[in-house]
C-alpha cells in the first residue's frame, strides 16, 4: 500500500471535491478552493492537508507549500475558534484602528499572528485594506464584517462571542462561519 | 528560417541574429557584455533580478535584456548613464540585506554578486536600519546547505527543479520581503540532482557540505577531465589544493559540454569523490601468507606480491595451459588501460578468457541505429528497455525529462520494473526473461497486429512521425534482438531510430571495443577471424575459445581454471549469481585482485594490488554513445591523495607483461595510439559497436528463472548511490546517502504473501534466507521481486542467482 | 439636469439579490436583446463606441481590449477582476453583494461578445458575504437560462466559476490574478505577451473590473450615445467613487465622471468636519499620488486627474484633513506595501521593505537627515523598473508627498515628533 491514511475530508466530501475539480480547465486551478475546503474542515491546514491537496490537483507537496505561504488567509498552525481581523491600512488608520488595535491586544493578552490560550480567538492585525473603509475602523470576525468599531463595541463583541461559544458546546463540530453576531 | 536574420545595434554596433534571439544573446554577440543573476542559458526567462535593464528606442522605461527578444531595427543602448544607475540601484537592493560575510563565505572569490558591486554597484551602503534576518545554514538536503540570508532570489535553483529536473521540491515560499527558499515541511531536497543547483547559485547562498570551509578559489588547482562514476561521461573539473600531504581533491564540478550534459551533472560524480583519499584506501599490497585460510591477508613489497603472482601463473600456464588462466574486469579502465589487458591475456599469456562483463550484461553496445545522447533533444518517442537510467545514466535521464514533458515526446517503459521517471510516461510490463516477447509484440503492433499492447501505444506508436531513440541496458541477449528487429520495423516505415545502450560500468562500452570479451578482439573483430589474428600478431586459431566470465567462474569451480585475475571487479556484489562466484573464490584457484579497496572480493583474494584512483592515470574513456574522450592529468598536474603505494592499473599490467616476457607488452605510448586507433578508439572519434549476431543466448548471469509456480523472480534494479565499487567505501558520501536494504512488491503479491510495507521479510534464496525490508509499489510487475543492486548489507544477487524466490512473511522482532 | 444612478440604482431600497426583482427593474433585457438581434461583434463595437473606460484602476477603453483578441481559433476566457484590494476602495464589494444579477448579466454579454467559452469571477477572498451572493444568484440565473449550456436557447453556451482568492493584494494585478487562477502564487508575469494574446492558461483572456462589467448592460440597453452623454468625452460614463477618511459621510457615491473633486467632497461625502481643512486627497486609492487643497476643482476622470499629476484609479478617494500626519500616513502604506509585494522582482521586493524601514524610524522620531535623501531617490529606483506597476504604485504617495509636504518629513527629521496634533480623529 503506497497509499497514505486518507485524510478524512477527502473522503467525506469527496464528490464536492471532483466537482470542484471539474469546473477547471485544468486540474490545477482548484488548488485555492480545495485549500479552502480543507482549512474550513480542520481550522487549518496539516501537512497532511497540503499532500492531500497535492496529490489531488497534481502538485508536489512543495509547490501547495510555496502556495499556502503566498496567501496570508491560509494557515499552517492551529487557529483560534475566531479570528478577528483589524484593518490597519489608511483610512481605518484615520478613524482609531490603531487604539483599537492596542486595546485587543491588551484586553486579549496576545500580539497578533497568536491565539488565546483557551483556543477561542486569534487576533490578526492586517496592513491589506478590508474593503469597507465607509465603515472603518473595521473588524472582520471569521470574515464577517464588523464596522464602526470602538474599544466599547470590541469588548462587547468578545463578549457575545465567548456566550455563543459557550453555548455552542456542543461536540466538534464544523467551524462557525457566522462568527455569532 | 535558418537564413532568416535580424538586424539591430547595440551600444553602436550592428549585429545580425536569428529571430527570437534575447537582446541578451544578441549584445554578447556583439561583444556587449550585460550583467545577469536570474537568467541562465538552461532556464527560461523569469526577468526578476532586473540587472540586464537597458535602453531600448521607443520604450518609454528600461527593458529587461534577459526576457526581451530583438526586432528588426531595434537600437539598444548599454553604455548610457541611465542604465549605469539602474544597475547600481539593483545591486544597491540586492546589498542592503546580504551578509557582509564575503571573507568566510564559500563563494567568495566566485560570486556574481561580489564581482559585478565591484563592477558596477554603489561605493558605499546608504542602509541606516538593522538588516533582514532569515534562517542561515538551513539543512536543505544531503549534500547542501542554504543561507536564506545570501539568498538574492534569483530563482535559478528554483527553476531548474521544475524545468529541468521536473521534480518540483525546491519552490519560493513567503512572498515580498520575507520570501526564501524552501520545500515542504518534512521534504528534504534529496533529487539526485541537488548539486547543480550549487553551482547555478551566483552568490553563497546554496553551497556543499562537502566543500563548505575548505578552500577559497584562488587556491584551487583545476584539472579537466571526464566523470567516472557512470557510461554518460560528464565533463567535469577538479579542484584540488595542495596541503602538507600532497594534494587532496576538494569538489568536483562541471565543464558544460553541450552534446553531453548541458553543464549537469549529477550528485554521485559530484559528489563521491572523497574515496580517492580514503584512509581505507590499501596502502600497499596484500598477500595471502601460504597455508593460511582465505580471508588472511598480510601486507607485502611490491617486489613480493609480483613475485607471488608471476610464480604461480607460470605454475598454472606449465600445468593447465593458457586456458587454465582468466583475466575479469576492466569496465572502470581507460581504453588503453582495457587494451594492455587483453593484450596481457592474449599475447603475453596466449589466452582468450577475458572479459569485461561482470553484472550479467550481454552487450555494451549494439551495431543498428547507433545513437547519440543528443537525438533524445528531438525524440518524438523514447523507449526504455530494461534500463533505469535515472539510477545508471543519470544526465541522460535528464534529457528523457526534457524530452517528455516539455517537447511532447512518448515515453515508454518496457521491463519488469518501471523505472523511476518523473515525467508521465507508460508502462508495458515485461517478465525478466520475457522482454523479447514484448518487443516483438511492439514490432507486430507497428505493423498492425500484436497481440497485448494497450490499444492507445499501438495507436500512437502507429501515427507519432520521426525519430524513436531507445535506451537499453545490455542485459537480455534475446531483448536486444527483438529490439534491433523493432527499431529495423521502425525504420521500414520510413522513421528514423536510434538505440542507445547503457553500459554497466563508465568504460564498458571501451572494454568491450578495446577487446575485453573472449569473442571479440580490439576493433570489434572476431577472435575467431584467422586474419583479424594475424594482423593482432597472434597464432591463426585460438588454443581453446574464450571464457565468458561466467564460464571462467565455473571452470574455477571445477578445477579447470588455476589462476583468476580480476581487474576492478567485485564479483561477489555484481555477478547475478552470488553463490557461484563466491564458490569460484573459495575454490583451488590462485586469485588476483587489482583493486582500491579491500572489497568483499578482494578479501577472499590470494594477492591484491592497490591501484590508484582515476585521478592518476591518462587515457581515454567511451561513453555509452560512443564518445571517446580524453580523460587524466597531464604531468603538470597535482596528483591527488594519501601517499598510498599505488600504481596505475596500466601500469601494473606493463609491469607484468615485462615481467612475463622479459619485454614491454607495447613498445610506447606511440604503438599504444596506433593500436588504440586501429580499433576505432581514436581521441575524439565514435567508437564502433557489436555485431547483434554476437548477443549470445544465456549469456552470463542473466537470469533466467527455473522452474514455475510459487515464487517471485528476482530483477535487479541499479542504484545510482550504491553499486560494487568506490561509493561503497566513501564514508562521507554514503552516510549522506544512506541506502536502504529495501526490496519491492507489487500489492498483489504483497497481498498474496500477507506483507504490508515496511514489513522485515525472510526471502528463500537457494542457499539460506535473505532478510530485506518490503517496500511496497506499482512499478513492479506482479511476480516480481525488485531488488536493488549494490546496497551493503543486501545480498541481491544470492536472490538473482537462485531462480525463484518465496517469501518467508514477517520476522519477528527477535531477527533483528 | 439630475444624475439618475446607472449602476446602484435601487441599492438599498430593493432586495437586488432576486432575480425576480432584478428583472423586474428591466435586468436580463439587454442579455435578451444581445442574443436575439446582435452578433458578437454587435456588442464588441456598442461597448467601443460607448467610449467604456476600465473601472480597475489603468482606465483602458474596455471595447478595444475586447478586439485585440487574436481571432485564432483557441478558447478564449473571461476573466472578472472582483479581487477589490485597492487601499480605500469599496464599490466592488457593494455591487457584488447588492448586485449581483448586474454582474452577470454583464459578464454573459461580455462573454458573447469576444465569445469566450468560460468566465471566471476572481473574487477577493475576505469577501465571504459576496461569495455566498453570487452563488445565489448564479444559482437562480442558470434556472432562468441566463447562464449555462444555450441561453436563451441562442445556441450560446457560458459556465461562470466564482474563485474566491485567499488573501494577497497583489492578485488584483490582472496577470498576478490569473497566476493565481492558474494554480500557482499570485506571481504577476512578464508582458508581453498581453493576456488577451497568452492569458488564462495560455489562452486569449480578457479581464475586467466588476464596475466595468456592471455597465455593460446598460450600454446595450440604452446604447453608447446615451452612455457618453454623461460625463467628459474622453471618459464618459457614470463612476462609483469610494469616499473614505475624513469626512462626515464616508460612502459610495456614483456620479458621472469628471465630476469635481470639491462637489464630492462637499456636496455628495458631507464635507470635512467642523473647522478642519483639506490637506491631501488620494483620488485613486493608496497607489495614487497626493492632490492637495490646490486641486479641489480638478474633474474626477482619468485624463484630468493624470493632468494633474495623480491618477483616478479605481477612483477612491481618500481624504485627509489638516490632522493628518502625512510621515504617519505615508508610512501605514508602505508597510501595506511591503507586505503585499509578491517579491519577484528586485527593486519592489527590497525598496518597498526599505521604505517601510526608513519611515517607520522618521515617524517614530528616529529619523536622520541622510535619511530624506535616500527616500527622494528610493522612487526613482523603484518605479518604471518592474514585472508590474505596483512596485510604482508603492511609491506613489510617497513621492508626491516628498514634494508637497517635505517639510513635514524634514520636521519629523530634525525635531524627532510630529508637528502635526494626531493622525486620528474620531
Ligand atoms: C498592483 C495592482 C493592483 C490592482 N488591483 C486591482 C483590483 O483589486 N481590482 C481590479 O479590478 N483591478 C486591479 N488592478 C488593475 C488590473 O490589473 C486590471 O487593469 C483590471 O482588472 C482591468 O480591468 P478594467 O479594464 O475593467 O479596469 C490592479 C493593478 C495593479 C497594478
Ligand atoms: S513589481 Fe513587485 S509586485 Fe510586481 S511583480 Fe515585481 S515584485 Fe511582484
Ligand atoms: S482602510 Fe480599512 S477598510 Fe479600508
Amino acid at each position: 500500500m503506497m497509499e497514505k491514511q486518507a485524510v478524512s475530508w477527502v473522503v467525506e466530501r469527496h464528490e464536492e471535491i471532483e466537482a470542484l475539480i471539474n469546473r477547471y480547465p485544468e486540474r490545477r486551478s482548484a488548488v485555492l478552493p480545495l485549500l479552502h475546503l480543507a482549512q474550513e474542515a480542520r481550522g487549518y491546514l496539516a501537512t497532511e492537508d497540503v499532500e492531500a491537496v497535492a496529490e489531488l490537483v497534481g502538485m508536489t507537496p512543495s509547490e501547495v507549500t510555496g502556495i499556502v505561504s503566498f496567501y496570508s488567509l491560509l494557515h499552517r498552525q492551529p487557529r483560534g475558534r475566531y479570528t478577528l481581523t483589524l484593518c490597519q491600512n489608511l483610512p481605518c488608520v484615520l478613524a482609531g484602528a490603531e487604539a483599537l488595535a492596542q486595546h485587543l491586544r491588551q484586553r486579549l493578552g496576545i500580539a497578533p499572528g497568536e491565539t488565546t490560550p483557551d483556543g477561542l480567538l486569534t487576533l490578526e492585525e492586517t496592513h491589506e485594506c478590508l474593503a469597507a473603509c465607509d465603515g472603518a475602523p473595521v473588524v472582520q470576525v471569521n470574515l464577517e464584517y464588523a464596522t464602526h468599531m470602538t474599544p466599547e463595541k470590541v469588548d462587547r463583541l468578545l463578549e457575545a462571542l465567548r456566550a455563543a461559544s459557550q453555548e455552542a458546546a456542543a461536540p466538534d463540530g464544523e467551524e462557525d462561519d457566522a462568527g455569532g453576531l | 528560417m535558418s537564413g532568416e536574420r535580424v538586424s539591430l545595434t547595440i551600444d553602436g554596433r550592428a549585429v545580425q541574429v536569428p529571430p527570437g534571439t534575447l537582446v541578451l544573446d544578441a549584445a554578447r554577440q556583439a561583444g556587449v557584455e550585460i550583467p545577469v543573476f536570474c537568467s541562465h542559458d538552461q532556464l527560461d526567462p523569469v526577468a526578476v533580478c532586473r540587472i540586464c535593464l537597458v535602453e531600448v528606442e521607443g520604450s518609454r522605461k528600461l527593458v529587461p535584456a534577459c526576457s526581451e527578444r530583438v526586432r528588426e531595427g531595434m537600437v539598444v543602448r548599454t553604455d548610457t548613464p541611465q542604465v549605469a544607475e539602474a544597475r547600481k540601484s539593483v545591486l544597491e537592493f540586492l546589498l542592503i540585506n546580504h551578509p557582509l560575510d564575503c571573507p568566510v563565505c564559500d563563494k567568495g572569490g566566485e560570486c556574481d554578486l561580489q564581482d559585478l558591486t565591484y563592477q558596477y554597484g554603489p561605493a558605499l551602503s546608504r542602509l541606516a536600519d538593522a538588516k533582514m534576518r532569515k534562517p542561515k545554514a538551513v539543512d536543505l538536503g544531503p549534500f547542501i546547505v542554504l543561507d536564506e540570508e545570501r539568498c538574492i532570489l534569483c530563482r535559478r535553483c528554483t527553476r531548474f527543479d521544475h524545468q529541468v529536473a521536473q521534480e518540483r521540491t525546491l519552490v519560493v515560499g513567503q512572498r515580498a520581503h520575507e520570501a526564501l527558499i524552501t520545500t515542504a515541511e518534512g521534504v528534504p531536497y534529496a533529487s539526485v540532482f541537488s548539486g547543480n543547483t550549487i553551482e547555478l547559485c551566483p552568490v553563497g547562498a546554496l553551497t556543499s557540505k562537502f566543500y563548505r570551509f575548505r578552500a577559497r578559489p584562488w587556491d584551487l588547482v583545476r584539472v579537466d577531465e571526464i566523470c567516472h562514476g557512470c557510461p554518460v561521461g560528464c565533463h567535469i573539473q577538479l579542484h584540488f589544493r595542495a596541503n602538507v600531504e600532497g594534494a587532496r581533491l576538494e569538489r568536483v564540478v562541471s565543464r558544460p559540454f553541450e552534446p553531453i550534459d548541458d553543464g549537469w551533472l549529477c550528485d554521485r560524480g559530484r559528489f563521491n569523490y572523497g574515496f580517492v583519499q580514503s584512509p581505507e584506501r590499501i596502502a600497499q599490497p596484500l598477500v595471502r601468507p601460504l597455508g593460511a585460510p582465505r580471508g588472511t591477508l598480510v601486507p607485502t613489497s611490491w617486489e613480493e606480491a609480483f613475485r607471488r603472482v608471476v610464480g604461480r601463473l607460470q605454475e598454472v600456464l606449465a600445468t593447465q595451459g593458457p586456458q587454465g588462466v582468466g583475466f575479469i574486469g576492466g569496465g572502470r579502465l581507460t581504453n588503453e588501460e582495457a587494451y594492455l589487458l587483453q593484450r596481457l591475456a592474449r599475447q603475453v599469456v596466449g589466452t582468450e578468457n577475458v572479459d569485461h562483463r561482470v553484472a550479467g550484461e550481454a552487450a555494451a553496445s549494439l551495431d543498428v541505429a547507433p545513437g547519440r545522447i543528443t537525438d533524445l533533444d528531438r525524440a518524438a518517442v523514447i523507449l526504455v528497455v530494461g534500463a533505469h537510467p535515472g539510477q545508471s545514466a543519470p544526465v541522460v535521464d535528464l534529457r528523457i525529462r526534457r524530452a517528455a514533458a516539455r517537447q511532447g515526446a512518448l515515453l515508454l517503459t518496457l521491463g519488469p520494473v518501471d523505472p523511476e521517471l518523473r515525467v508521465p510516461h507508460q508502462f508495458l510490463p515485461a517478465a525478466p526473461g520475457h522482454l523479447a516477447d514484448r518487443l516483438e509484440a511492439l514490432a507486430q503492433s507497428l505493423a498492425g497486429g500484436g497481440e497485448g499492447v494497450p490499444p492507445r501505444v499501438a495507436q500512437e506508436l502507429h501515427e507519432r512521425e520521426g525519430l524513436l531513440v531507445a535506451l537499453w541496458d545490455g542485459r537480455e541477449a534475446a531483448a536486444g534482438r527483438a529490439l534491433a528487429a523493432f527499431l529495423q520495423t521502425w525504420q521500414a516505415q520510413g522513421r528514423e531510430a536510434r538505440l542507445l545502450v547503457v553500459g554497466d560500468q563508465a568504460n564498458s562500452r571501451g572494454a568491450e571495443a578495446a577487446g575485453l570479451r573472449p569473442d571479440l578482439l580490439p576493433g570489434y573483430r572476431l577472435a575467431a577471424d584467422p586474419e583479424a589474428r594475424r594482423q593482432a600478431g597472434l597464432a591463426p586459431e585460438p588454443a581453446a575459445p574464450g571464457l565468458s566470465t561466467q564460464a571462467m567462474l565455473e571452470h574455477a569451480v571445477a578445477g579447470r581454471l588455476g589462476f583468476l585475475y580480476l581487474v576492478g571487479a567485485n564479483l561477489v556484489e555484481t555477478f547475478p549469481d552470488r553463490a557461484l562466484a563466491t564458490a569460484a573464490l573459495e575454490s583451488e584457484a590462485f586469485v588476483v585482485v587489482q583493486d582500491l579497496f579491500l572489497t568483499e572480493t578482494a578479501r577472499l583474494a590470494d594477492v591484491v594490488l592497490p591501484a590508484a584512483p582515476f585521478t592518476a592515470r591518462a587515457g581515454h574513456l567511451t561513453n555509452l554513445e560512443g564518445r571517446v574522450q580524453a580523460t587524466g592529468p597531464r604531468s603538470t598536474d597535482p596528483a591527488a591523495g594519501l601517499p598510498v603505494e599505488a600504481w596505475t592499473d596500466g601500469q601494473i599490467f606493463e609491469h607484468l607483461g615485462e615481467a612475463l616476457q622479459g619485454r614491454p607488452l607495447v613498445a610506447g605510448a606511440g604503438e599504444l595510439a596506433t593500436a588504440l586507433a586501429a580499433a576505432g578508439l581514436g581521441s575524439g572519434t565514435f567508437a564502433g559497436a557489436l555485431p547483434v549476431a554476437l548477443l549470445h543466448e544465456a549469456s552470463d548471469g542473466s537470469p533466467t528463472p527455473s522452474g514455475s509456480g510459487e515464487g517471485l523472480v528476482a530483477a535487479p534494479l541499479p542504484t545510482i548511490h550504491g553499486g560494487g565499487g568506490t561509493s561503497r567505501f566513501d564514508r562521507a558520501y554514503g552516510e549522506r546517502r544512506p541506502l536502504a536494504a529495501v526490496v519491492y512488491l507489487n500489492p498483489e503479491d504483497a497481498q498474496r504473501w500477507g506483507v504490508v510495507p515496511g514489513d522485515r521479510v525472510g526471502l528463500e534464496a537457494g542457499d539460506g534466507v535473505v532478510e530485506a525490508e518490503v517496500q511496497v509499489t506499482r512499478r513492479v510487475m506482479a511476480g516480481v521481486l525488485g531488488v536493488p543492486r549494490g546496497v551493503p548489507g543486501l545480498a541481491w544477487n544470492r536472490l538473482t542467482g537462485a531462480g525463484r524466490v518465496r517469501v518467508r512473511g514477517r520476522l519477528l522482532e527477535e531477527v533483528g | 439636469m439630475a444624475f439618475e444612478p446607472v449602476l446602484t440604482r435601487g441599492i438599498g431600497e430593493l432586495d437586488l439579490t432576486d432575480l425576480k426583482v432584478y428583472r423586474a427593474q428591466g435586468g436580463y433585457q439587454a442579455l435578451e436583446k444581445a442574443l436575439r438581434e446582435l452578433a458578437p461583434g454587435d456588442v464588441v463595437q456598442m461597448v467601443t463606441d460607448s467610449g467604456l473606460r476600465g473601472r480597475g484602476g489603468a482606465g483602458f477603453p474596455a471595447g478595444k481590449k475586447w478586439s485585440f483578441l487574436p481571432d485564432d481559433g483557441r478558447p478564449r476566457y473571461l476573466v472578472c477582476n472582483a479581487d477589490e484590494s485597492e487601499p480605500g476602495t469599496f464599490k466592488d464589494r457593494l455591487l457584488i453583494e447588492h448586485h449581483p444579477h448586474q454582474l452577470i448579466e454583464g459578464i454573459v454579454l461580455a462573454a458573447y461578445a469576444v465569445q469566450a467559452v468560460q468566465a471566471f469571477i476572481y473574487l477577493r477572498g475576505e469577501f465571504l458575504e459576496g461569495y455566498r451572493v453570487l452563488q445565489r444568484a448564479l444559482a437562480q440565473a442558470r434556472d432562468a437560462g441566463y447562464v449555462g449550456r444555450n441561453i436563451l436557447g441562442s445556441g450560446f453556451d457560458l459556465e461562470i466559476v466564482v474563485h474566491r482568492g485567499a488573501g494577497a493584494y497583489i492578485c488584483g494585478e490582472e496577470t498576478g490574478l490569473l497566476s493565481s487562477l492558474q494554480g500557482g502564487r499570485g506571481e504577476p508575469r512578464l508582458k508581453p505577451p498581453f493576456p488577451a494574446v497568452a492569458g488564462l492558461y495560455g489562452m486569449p483572456t480578457v479581464v475586467n473590473n466588476v464596475e466595468t462589467l456592471s455597465c455593460v448592460p446598460h450600454i446595450v440597453a440604452r446604447g453608447p450615445e446615451w452612455f457618453r452623454s454623461i460625463g467628459p468625452e474622453t471618459s464618459p460614463g457614470p463612476k462609483i467613487f469610494s469616499v473614505s477618511g475624513h469626512v462626515v459621510r464616508p460612502g459610495n457615491y456614483e456620479l458621472p465622471m469628471g465630476v469635481p473633486l470639491a462637489e464630492l467632497i462637499f456636496e455628495h461625502a458631507g464635507g470635512l468636519r467642523p473647522g478642519r481643512r483639506v490637506k491631501a486627497v488620494l483620488p485613486g486609492g493608496g497607489s495614487s499620488p497626493a492632490l492637495t487643497a490646490d486641486h479641489l476643482d480638478v474633474p474626477l476622470d482619468f485624463d484630468s486627474v493624470a493632468q494633474a499629476g495623480s491618477m483616478l484609479g479605481s477612483g477612491a478617494v481618500m481624504v485627509l484633513d489638516d490632522t493628518t500626519c502625512i510621515v504617519k500616513a505615508a508610512y501605514v502604506l508602505a508597510r501595506f506595501f511591503a507586505a503585499e509585494s509578491c517579491g519577484q522582482c528586485t527593486p519592489c521586493r527590497e525598496g518597498t521593505s526599505w521604505v517601510a524601514r526608513i519611515l517607520g524610524r522618521i515617524e517614530a522620531g528616529q529619523g536622520r537627515p541622510e535619511d530624506l535623501e535616500v527616500l527622494k531617490s528610493l522612487p526613482g529606483q523603484m518605479a518604471g523598473r518592474t514585472i508590474c506597476p505596483f512596485s510604482d504604485a508603492s511609491v506613489g504617495f510617497l513621492s508626491s508627498t516628498l514634494i508637497h509636504f517635505e517639510d513635514e518629513y524634514l520636521a519629523h527629521i530634525e525635531r524627532g515628533a510630529c508637528q502635526v496634533r494626531e493622525v486620528r480623529s474620531a
